[in-house]
């Protein structure tokens, strides 16, 4: 079986509402995802997603998408996309990094080697039957009143994990955030404090030592130095996310001691292959993890929820789902969605998920 | 002051020797390169560039920057280009990472800062230093003879840094035939002359340890970017008796604070691409200097205009820590820019008119690609 053409989709993602992360210094309206179909010599298609968050949130855009796909498409041509590791070899030989781009291109494979197997993508990553996946909500930084109105929205939708989005120069301000967040949680409800790097160390020994929640700390600080010394002097766990690129930065948190936890996000990792090696390693080691992806429609929310349902339940924790933000939907009912707080993998051979061609236009590149 | 438009144009800067190879087959005829004039509403005009080293040296390819640009370019149009930290704050808010993007901006900042004050960017970066800064010549892998006798002709020429290319798998020798190299290239050494052994990150610390056991205790070279990892360079760290200095793994601030909390080198390649700038390539090159970490001064390749930022940032590093700068130009045969800075005996001076002191040709340029503003 042989790659034969790579067709390129661009499409806008309106957010319902703008979305703020770190304390209000970064606000999201629309995300721009690229869709990728990639076409085989037997006649199976697969469909890949890279959407990026924004162009502030890691270093990735969506035209660095387009652009790194230029690059890579004419090196695939003629390569079996069901040789997962060889691909991403290739990938990495013909342009190092841009893990944000190799995500479309890697997701799309998986997708043709589990039509060929006649397997869903569960279980060709281990998996034994499609788990239920919990899902986790979002919820974007505010007084601790608009904070908790949001949490109340989301547990009537079914979430019992929230993420709760806090983090600014304000130290008085994230301490009562959190406080007032922890007190309003109701019996079996779980919530995450992802601070997106917007602390200083000092920042985050003030206020975590100063708080009497024992919830998870996501990303305090910008650097796996900043967040390694912070985990030192802290008594909550800590979640690593953004500063996690390739599989080196997990050896070194691991070995450093710097989180219990780590979220595993294929579009940041560089598609469903880096992010299982991380996920094995992770359930190695003991770490428990949230797999989702950075963004998208429920494409690619669904290849993130299949390799979250193949992972040992010790070792996982809720996933969110970004589709629920968005105002359009280019897989109109297909795939992992919310339904009361849990999310179920597809069971049909490969991804399970196929865009609507009329949904989502005409190609802006097609590659042969 | 303000920036008013920003035009984006491509050249394509043909390799001087023909066809440049590194391992796993990777072969480099040409490199995509993108210059940008930055016009302030003065009428002052900035020149930048940034070249990476092909799309598979490292992470960073010609239709990446120019996309980038697209997200960048907007963001700094209305802003002061002498603010050259304000101008970062603005292209950090508008895209996150993406530094040899960043750069080109960057860059065209620091000449239109100079031409408006009359000042080579070198008087602006700190001061120049009276004495030429030495150029490095780059001894390609070959066999122990061959580049014995490449070091000689540059020595001849004036070359007083010599970068010598090793990392041989072992079909080819492996490390028994790069402690050869190293020692034919160290056998007719005169006083003055200084020695890089580069692995770009090929080796592996079992490979670098045994090339070490094949040379003379006598060996004065500096070992550079041994291995891919920061778990690599560590453990090679603790059992190397060599000095150490690190290229690819000293990306942005963090990577260097974490470099000298880990004692992980000796000294620090500052490419101005890689690092994002001028702007970063200073702050970077005062923390080096706080630990007492050597530096060189380089660029992934590029044009006159490339060369022009290299010297400026090199002629205003104080001596004692400047191990050498790379000139680019002798890497490319396309010219696109008038710059008066001959090389001399090895030795080079920034000129000292105001700005880069770089005069593209419009005809080599082209028409803009892109115009923002």
């Amino acid at each position: 079986m042989k790659i034969s053409r790579l067709s390129v989709w661009q499409i806008d993602l309106p957010l319902h509402t703008p979305y703020f992360l770190s304390g209000g210094q970064l606000r999201f309206d629309n995300l721009d995802s690229t869709i990728i179909r990639i076409d085989t010599d037997e006649g199976l298609s697969g469909w890949g997603e890279a959407c990026p968050w924004g162009h502030t949130y890691l270093p990735a855009h969506g035209p660095g998408v387009r652009a790194g796909l230029d690059v890579l498409a004419p090196h695939l041509m003629g390569l079996d996309p069901r040789g997962l590791d060889h691909i991403n070899a290739a990938m990495d030989t013909a342009l190092p990094g841009h893990p944000y781009v190799k995500s479309a291109i890697d997701i799309a494979c998986w997708d043709i080697f589990g039509q060929a197997a006649g397997m869903p993508l569960w279980q060709c990553l281990g998996g034994h039957e499609a788990t239920p996946v919990a899902v986790n909500s979002s919820i974007s930084t505010g007084t601790p009143d608009e904070m908790i109105q949001l949490i109340r929205t989301a547990s009537a939708a079914g979430y019992r994990t929230h993420s709760a989005k806090i983090g600014g120069t304000d130290i008085a301000a994230d301490i009562a955030r959190i406080d007032a967040i922890s007190e309003a949680l109701s019996e079996g409800e779980n919530v995450t404090f992802d601070i997106n790097r917007a602390w200083q160390p000092a920042t985050a020994v003030q206020v975590l030592n100063s708080v009497g929640s024992r919830d998870w700390i996501e990303q305090p600080c910008e650097t796996l130095d900043q967040c390694a010394h912070v985990a030192e002097r802290v008594p909550q766990p800590i979640m690593l996310d953004e500063s996690m690129h390739g599989f080196q930065d997990h050896l070194d948190a691991w070995r450093r001691g710097a989180c219990e936890g780590v979220k595993v996000k294929p579009n940041r990792l560089g598609g469903l292959t880096r992010a299982r090696q991380v996920r094995d390693f992770g359930v190695a080691v003991g770490w428990q993890m949230h797999i989702e992806d950075v963004g998208g429609t429920a494409l690619a929310d669904t290849a993130a929820i299949h390799l979250a349902a193949s992972t040992p339940d010790a070792n996982r924790l809720a996933s969110w789902l970004c589709h629920y933000h968005l105002s359009v939907d280019p897989v109109p009912g297909q795939g992992a969605r919310n339904s009361n707080g849990f999310a179920v993998p597809p069971s049909g051979p490969g991804l399970g998920v196929v865009p609507d061609e009329t949904a989502i236009g005409t190609p802006i590149a097609i590659h042969e | 002051m303000k920036i008013a438009r920003i035009d984006v144009h491509r050249a394509e800067l043909a390799y001087a020797g023909g066809v440049y190879r590194l391992s796993g087959g990777r072969e480099y005829r040409s490199f995509d390169a993108t210059i940008i004039a930055i016009h302030c509403d003065d009428g002052t005009v900035g020149w930048g560039e940034s070249t990476p080293f092909g799309s598979t040296y490292i992470a960073a390819h010609g239709d990446g920057v120019r996309s980038a640009i697209g997200l960048l370019a907007p963001a700094v149009i209305g802003l002061d280009p002498r603010c050259h930290d304000r101008i970062q704050d603005a292209m950090d808010s508008a895209l996150t990472g993406h530094a040899a993007a960043k750069a080109a901006i960057d860059v065209a900042c620091w000449d239109a800062h100079g031409k408006a004050a009359e000042l080579p960017v070198c008087d602006l970066l700190g001061g120049r230093i009276a004495e030429p800064v030495p150029v490095i010549s780059s001894i390609g892998s070959d066999t122990p003879e061959a580049m014995r006798a490449s070091v000689a002709r540059h020595r001849k020429a004036g070359f007083r840094g010599h970068s010598v290319k090793i990392g041989a798998t072992e079909g080819e020798g492996g490390p028994a035939l790069d402690a050869e190299r190293i020692t034919a290239c160290l056998a007719d050494r005169r006083p003055g002359e200084w020695f890089l052994a580069d692995a770009n990150g090929g080796m592996t610390p079992e490979t670098v340890l045994r090339m070490l056991a094949h040379l003379p205790d006598s060996t004065d070279i500096v070992i550079e970017a041994p291995c891919e990892s920061w778990r690599e360079t560590l453990s090679l760290r603790a059992r190397c008796h060599l000095p150490i200095l690190l290229d690819e793994l000293i990306q942005n601030d963090a990577d260097l604070v974490h470099a000298i909390a880990t004692d992980a080198c000796d000294g620090v390649g500052l490419k101005i691409g890689k690092q994002g700038g001028l702007t970063a390539s200073q702050r970077q090159r005062a923390i080096a200097a706080a630990a007492g970490l050597v530096m060189s001064v380089q660029d992934t390749t590029g044009s006159e205009i490339a060369f022009a930022a290299i010297l400026h940032l090199a002629q205003s590093t104080p001596r004692h820590l400047l191990r050498c700068a790379l000139d680019s130009r002798s890497m490319v045969s396309t010219r696109i820019a008038a710059f008066d800075a001959p090389v001399i005996d090895g030795g080079v001076h920034a000129p000292a008119s105001a700005g880069l002191g770089v005069t593209p040709d419009p005809a080599a340029l082209g028409a803009p690609v892109a115009v923002f503003g």
